[in-house]
């Protein structure tokens, strides 16, 4: 999964917070209270965003309706899903608290973490 | 000649014996020092063999003209020391091992730090977009999403995220256990000593010595973590998260290659082995340093042998 580049994150967080299809003039009203922005440069990153299928659009009088295709927690999720595919090799960009293990040691280690529970809690103070 | 060869030898010896550390016992109880250790064995395997060429290589007539005879035949007397090889084979190793090995070290370094710093870079973006910040502070961020899971992300602005379905999965002490070990990892800096075991990896793949360190690293900074997180919370809360998270991702992990780590961590946490003593522990870090400096020495102690002579004295 590509990431966003800095301004389709902008335009697309602001799409997700709206929760309405919008505009370019739209996008562009709020992006600009934050920094100077031209409409042809907000309408062309809106135009790649919608060829990469990231926004859908439909006409509405004369000016393009855009909303994203995904929502943000579909969004979160795919990422995750990225994350998780990608486990275990590159561990200088990401540390997981847990590698996987198969189910039959789980089980195993789960008893041995319940035994060492009921053991701390018959004798309290020696349970750090 | 005997300088290359000592230092051949002793690139070779790291080579073969290195790995048989993964074995050792006292690496579970002392996780900084086998991680200094394996860093120490990897770069001095590395260093011999660079300096083995360097020594090949020390030039017959380095210094000649205007500082005069007495400079000349200080020079001729080092490199006779060295008795560098005038004939072809051992000149062409000399630069192999001396230039090329040094270069392409710095190659595969540059591809694994940039590649890095990029995949973070994006990661954060992507994070800063979908993930929520989490109800406590210190970092934490939420990802609406269903498959369980918990890491770190590293990096000027680091994250620690935990997705919706293993927080809700996770109680009270044991998202703290999470949380502890984590922040742990991007305190100490763990990724830089992965980082350097795979540039290593990356440069020589093929040699079992960094393999088998790359994935030692790995597991090590796992314990690192665990022993740090220990100060925030209990024992048995860390193992039991441990399980926990396990427990949530076991049926994706039918497939996946079963893995010792998160079980030496739990039984580790639950059986705790006492401490290594605090004159062995001393004794390990002068170890693994000398392991280091022995390839300096024996590269530079004909140079000072020579120097030290009476046609060095000036």
């Amino acid at each position: 999964m590509r990431p966003f580049g800095e301004l389709e994150a902008a335009i697309m967080k602001e799409l997700w917070s709206r929760g309405e299809p919008a505009t370019v003039r739209d996008v562009l009203a709020s992006l600009s209270t934050s920094r100077t922005l031209a409409y042809t440069t907000v309408m062309t990153v809106m135009d790649n965003l919608h060829r990469k299928g990231q926004l859908d659009r439909e006409m509405s009088g004369r000016a393009w309706l855009y909303r994203p295709v995904r929502s943000r927690a579909e969004h979160a999720a795919a990422l995750l899903q990225n994350v998780l595919d990608e486990a275990g090799d590159r561990q200088e960009v990401l540390m997981h608290f847990v590698a996987d293990l198969d189910s039959a040691s789980v089980a195993q280690l789960r008893s041995a973490v319940e035994a060492a529970r009921r053991q701390g809690d018959s004798a309290p103070g020696d349970a750090g | 000649m005997i300088a290359s060869l000592a230092l051949l030898a002793i690139g070779l010896a790291l080579v073969v014996v290195g790995p048989r550390l993964a074995g050792a016992r006292w690496t579970r109880q002392a996780p900084w020092l086998a991680i200094l250790t394996w860093q120490a064995l990897t770069v001095a395997a590395v260093a011999a063999v660079v300096l083995a060429g360097v020594t090949l290589l020390i030039p017959i007539t380095a210094v000649a003209d205007d500082l005069g005879a007495i400079l000349h035949a200080c020079a001729v007397s080092i490199a006779t020391a060295y008795a560098a090889p005038e004939f072809l084979p051992g000149r062409l190793l000399g630069t192999v091992l001396a230039g090329v090995v040094p270069v392409w070290l710095l190659v595969c370094a540059a591809r694994v730090l940039i590649g890095g710093w990029r995949a973070r870079r994006a990661l954060h973006r992507s994070l800063d977009l979908v993930a929520e910040p989490g109800a406590d502070s210190g970092g934490l961020v939420v990802l609406e999403a269903a498959a369980p899971a918990a890491f770190c992300v590293p990096g000027r602005t680091s994250h620690i995220v935990v997705s919706r379905g293993a927080l809700n999965r996770l109680s009270r002490r044991e998202l703290d256990g999470v949380l502890a070990h984590e922040a742990a990892h991007l305190n100490g800096r763990h990724n830089l000593a992965v980082a350097l075991s795979e540039i290593l990896l990356r440069a020589f793949p093929r040699v079992p010595l960094f393999a088998v360190a790359a994935v030692q690293t790995r597991e090590l900074i796992e314990l690192l973590a665990d022993d740090a997180a220990l100060e925030a919370v209990d024992r048995v809360s860390l193992a039991s998260a441990i399980v926990s998270l396990a427990e949530m991702r076991a049926p994706a992990a039918a497939l996946a290659m079963a893995q010792g780590g998160a079980a030496l961590r739990v039984t580790r946490l639950l059986a705790p082995e006492p401490p290594m003593t605090a004159w062995r522990h001393r004794l390990g870090a002068v170890a693994a340093l000398a392991i280091v400096a022995a390839p300096l020495f024996l590269a530079g102690y004909p140079a000072l042998s020579a120097a030290l002579s009476d046609l060095c004295n000036i």
